[in-house]
């Protein structure tokens, strides 16, 4: 078992939260990840769900435990988690059999030496490295040593595991593959995964679901489907990946169907879905985030209604093209399949798709305050 | 392929100490530890220095303003200091260069000699230069007498010069391994930058070079202030005979019967003040105008080529380590060697029967080996674990006031070995428990004489080790303790072994608080052979000298077998 119930998790260094007041709770043997740019607080909350920190504020409870208060911590050792480090932190003065064996090592009652034996012979080949017991981390590639990092965690059959962007030190290639691998160990052992990553696409491809934070707070937890089409606001739209964010006002709301009528800077009316928890009302300003490969461009620039905007930069990227255009003034970036092809200078006729377009009320300095965070 | 088994829900095991409690408990065993060594001492020194526990009164410092053959050792002590600083200077900068900077043959060399210097105990070097340059009696007095028939020879190491000439010879290294890292740290290309722009060489070094690396220089040479501040072996050998006295001289001959605390204590803490206020600053030299790291991560060095001038340049270096390294040994080692040293050379004057007596006939220097081991030992195995204790808690537990602790351990840092003796003496000579005169009351001198040592090389191991490796102990099962056990102390382990070794080698050579603490009974190596001295048996001496030089050699070579790294700074 290992269903995990965080509420009003808070850390602070000095008078700047880490983390601040987050709520999760997270089903058994679930993946899980946490996703959010560089210092926005994932490493914290991974620390804290393993022991090393002690909140200020909130809980930890595994299986109706509370591990973690303000005033208690249930000590790293006694929790029975696993945990992957970011740098792997394999300890060099041993064999990958006494990495891998040292958690059974620890365990009481004593474990026989026989039993310890087979169950890191049967972990080593899980992860493809039989054979290799008596080689030092040292002599590892880095892909070698990650799976090491793995077994060792896994060996002792936690009920939760914690990954701290334990793919981020590998090259590409060796990330993609890993990554298919870690998934697969999830789903044969069941264990609870807890995933930290600022990599979006690893985030999507592997999670059940994702739970996005930023600056210490959690923005949405929600399936990586719906983070991406539907994501619960601004900045979490923006983080999922390259995003339109188009100005506009509401002209009607049809409550009963969640829909809204917007108009866009540039004149264009949009019938959009509300996402849930948004409240807008009839002459509100609005932001609307459109993904780039949401967006149809065509070369005829005769249809009569069809928005017109000139193309002002093309970049090739091989299976895509992505292109900037220029529409009334209004910046607009498109994706295309790469056999569509247009040149700088073209004019063309563009189709939003209104099915993947997601309305936010305009907080007043929303762009700003997302430049803010990319820094 | 194998499928995992489901793990059975289960409460968290819990342990019977929450590890905020133990780390607590541990924090107040070190800093009470410390308190004992450290301030225990220092607070008994200063109380004494006002009069003790009667009356509060500044007399004793007044007395130190007012009569003559006490602010004459202060006087001589700035003296020696000054110029043994000058001496240093003017050689180890060169050295220095010429090791980072240029084709200079056999750099090697050159880095042994530096570190074999610094290794030679001070009141080692100053006995090979009393058989070298007594009056009289000197080697090279009696070879120039005959040479050039003369009645007296012309050197006369008991003087104001020779102190300071033998004093520069074992601080000489602190310039060179500072510089050498300074200059190794100036990145060529900032050098090459320059010459582009059409500076010629000479404008390079003095406009470029330099001004980098004079904070380091000048720090390492305020270091050398501080080191011959501190001196007593050497400064006793070579003053004690003709009354020219410094304040760790002048302090020692106040505890002759009978003893003179009040003055012992004035000019005690006179001389503490005097090493603080230079140590303060050096740091601040280093920290404000760090514009060089004193580590010696090297940056691309371009390789001046001497030309011509490669082997002179080789010949002064050595020249210069003749008398620092080369010659002290060489002296020492003959001497040792020798029936009588007034027989001249020839083989019917060498003999092993020298060895043979303070081996296994006499019973005062087997006695002192004997002792000497055992202090050593546990000196250096006490001084290294509770290094590594103070190390620790200062970097990985997170408690308060752990920082507190590695303050504590470097006050040490600003008291020399005679203050630091004087200190314990009136703190322990007071306590109903045996301690005062028995070699209890050495290994807690040493102990807190060397803990800043301990604790810098535990130190630097322990930031060698990444946190995480501790923790993922942890997460995995183990207990605060067996992850220290398993995982963080064998891999300190090649820099505790090096802290060991340097601490034990420094014990051998103690001599500074042993000479005021040490009973009969009790004696070291480093005390019998300054009593031997004093009563002119120079060839026994030597035979003991050797025996030291052999052991902290034999130690450090092994340490350096060990770690696969080099104890000393190189
Ligand atoms: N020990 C610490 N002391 C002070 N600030 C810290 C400490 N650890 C983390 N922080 C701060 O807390 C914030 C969150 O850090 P972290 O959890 O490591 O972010 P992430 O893992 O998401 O990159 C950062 O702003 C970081 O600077
Ligand atoms: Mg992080």
């Amino acid at each position: 078992m290992g269903t995990i119930e965080v509420t009003k998790l808070t850390k602070r260094y000095g008078d700047h939260n880490a983390v601040d007041g987050l709520d999760l709770s997270i089903e058994d043997g679930q993946f899980i990840t946490l996703l959010g740019p560089s210092g926005c607080g994932k490493t914290t909350t991974l620390r804290m769900l393993a022991g090393f920190i002690r909140p200020d504020e909130g809980t930890i409870t595994v299986d109706g435990c509370e591990l973690s208060s303000p005033a208690r911590v249930v000590p790293p050792e006694e929790r029975g988690m696993g945990m992957v480090f970011q740098n792997y932190a394999l300890w060099p003065h041993k064999t990958v059999y006494h990495n891998v064996a040292y958690g059974l090592r620890m365990q009481r009652p004593r474990l026989a030496r026989k039993e310890i034996r087979a169950r890191v012979g049967a972990m080593l080949e899980v992860v493809s490295l039989p054979g290799f017991e008596d080689r030092f981390p040292g002599q590892l590639s880095g892909g070698q040593q990650q799976r090491v990092a793995l077994a060792r965690s896994l060996v002792t059959e936690p009920s939760i595991l914690l990954l701290d962007e334990p793919l981020s030190n590998l090259d590409a290639k060796l990330r993609d593959r890993m990554r298919e691998e870690v998934q697969e160990i999830q789903r044969r052992t069941d264990i609870t995964f807890v995933y930290v990553t600022h990599d979006q696409g690893e985030a999507m491809s592997m999670s059940d679901r994702i739970a996005v934070m930023s600056s210490g707070r959690l923005e949405q937890f929600a399936a990586p489907r719906q983070v991406y089409h539907r994501p619960a606001n601004v900045a979490v739209a923006d983080f999922m990946g390259l995003v339109n964010l188009l100005q506009g006002r509401v002209v009607s709301v049809d409550r009963p169907a969640a829909a809204v009528e917007v108009v866009l800077a540039f004149g264009t009316r949009l019938r959009l879905g509300l996402t849930d928890g948004t409240t807008v009302f009839v002459g509100d300003d609005v932001t609307v985030a459109i993904r780039p490969e949401n967006v149809t461009v065509r070369r005829s620039a005769d249809a009569g209604e069809a928005l017109v905007a000139d193309v002002t930069h093309t970049t090739m990227l091989g299976h895509l093209c992505y292109y900037v255009l220029d529409l009334a003034g209004t910046t607009l970036r498109v994706q295309t399949a790469s056999d569509v092809e247009l040149d700088r200078g073209d004019r063309v006729s563009v189709d939003i798709d209104e099915r993947h377009a997601s309305v936010f009320p305009a907080e007043v300095d929303a762009e700003s305050a997302i430049e803010e965070e990319r820094v | 392929m194998t499928t995992l088994p489901q793990q059975a829900a289960g409460s968290p095991r819990r342990g019977r100490w929450g590890s905020a409690v133990s780390a607590r408990l541990v924090l107040g065993g070190a800093a009470l530890i410390l308190l004992v060594l450290v301030v225990y001492p220092l607070f008994w020194l200063v109380l004494g220095s006002f009069g003790g526990t009667d009356e509060l009164t500044v007399s004793n410092y007044l007395r130190v303003v007012r009569e003559p053959d006490l602010y004459r050792a202060l006087l001589n002590t700035l003296l020696i200091a000054t110029g043994a600083s000058v001496i240093s200077l003017c050689a180890g900068v060169p050295i220095a260069w010429f090791i980072s900077r240029t084709n200079i043959p056999g750099k090697e060399a050159l880095r042994t000699a530096t570190s074999v210097s610094f290794m030679i105990p001070g009141f080692l070097s100053a006995i090979a230069y009393v058989v070298l340059m007594a009056p009289n009696t000197g080697w090279l007095n009696e070879l120039v007498e005959r040479m050039f028939g003369l009645d007296q020879g012309p050197f006369n190491i008991y003087s104001l010069l020779g102190i300071t000439a033998v004093t520069s010879f074992g601080s000489v290294a602190f310039v060179v391994y500072l510089a050498t890292a300074a200059l190794d740290s100036v990145d060529s290309g900032l050098e090459q930058s320059a010459q582009i722009l059409g500076a010629s060489r000479w404008k390079v070094i003095m406009g470029i070079t330099w001004p980098l690396v004079t904070p380091a220089l000048l720090a390492s040479t305020l270091l050398v202030f501080v080191h011959s501040l501190a001196l007593f072996g050497s400064h006793a050998i070579l003053g004690l005979p003709v009354q020219i006295y410094t304040l760790p001289t002048r302090i020692y001959s106040l505890f002759a019967f009978p003893p003179d605390y009040g003055a012992a204590t004035a000019l005690s803490m006179v001389l503490v003040l005097l090493t603080i206020g230079v140590l303060y600053l050096q740091r601040r030299l280093l920290k404000r105008r760090s514009y060089v790291t004193t580590e010696g991560k090297a940056g691309f060095q371009a390789q001046v080529d001497l030309g011509r001038y490669r082997w002179p340049a080789f010949l002064a270096c050595h020249g210069f380590f003749a008398f620092a390294a080369y010659l002290p040994v060489l002296v020492l080692v003959l001497a040792s060697l020798t029936k009588s040293r007034g027989l001249g050379f020839g083989w019917d004057n060498l003999t092993w029967a020298n060895y043979r007596y303070v081996m296994f006939e006499y019973s005062l220097t087997q006695r002192a080996t004997v002792n000497t081991l055992i202090l050593a030992v546990s000196a250096a195995t006490a001084g290294i674990v509770l290094g590594a204790l103070v190390a620790y808690i200062n970097l990985r537990l997170k408690v308060r006031g752990a920082k507190v602790l590695d303050y504590l351990s470097t006050i040490p840092l600003g008291l020399p070995g005679v203050v630091l003796a004087v200190g314990l003496v009136l703190a322990w000579i007071r306590l109903p428990i045996a301690i005062y005169a028995t070699m209890w009351i050495l290994l807690i001198a040493y102990l807190t004489r060397f803990i800043p040592l301990a604790v810098r090389s535990a130190d630097s191991a322990l930031r060698q080790i990444d946190p995480s490796l501790e923790e993922a102990s942890r997460i995995s099962g183990g207990s605060w303790l067996r992850s220290i056990v398993e995982i963080t102390l064998p891999l300190m382990k090649g820099g505790m072994v090096a802290g060991w070794s340097l601490i034990f080698v420094q014990v051998i050579g103690e001599l500074a608080a042993t000479i005021l603490l040490f009973s009969v009974g009790n004696e070291t190596v480093a005390v019998a052979i300054y009593q031997r001295s004093e009563e002119g048996h120079l060839e026994e001496v030597s035979a003991l000298s050797v025996l030291v030089l052999l052991a902290t050699a034999v130690v450090l070579g092994l340490a350096r077998r060990l770690t696969g790294a080099s104890v000393t700074r190189w």
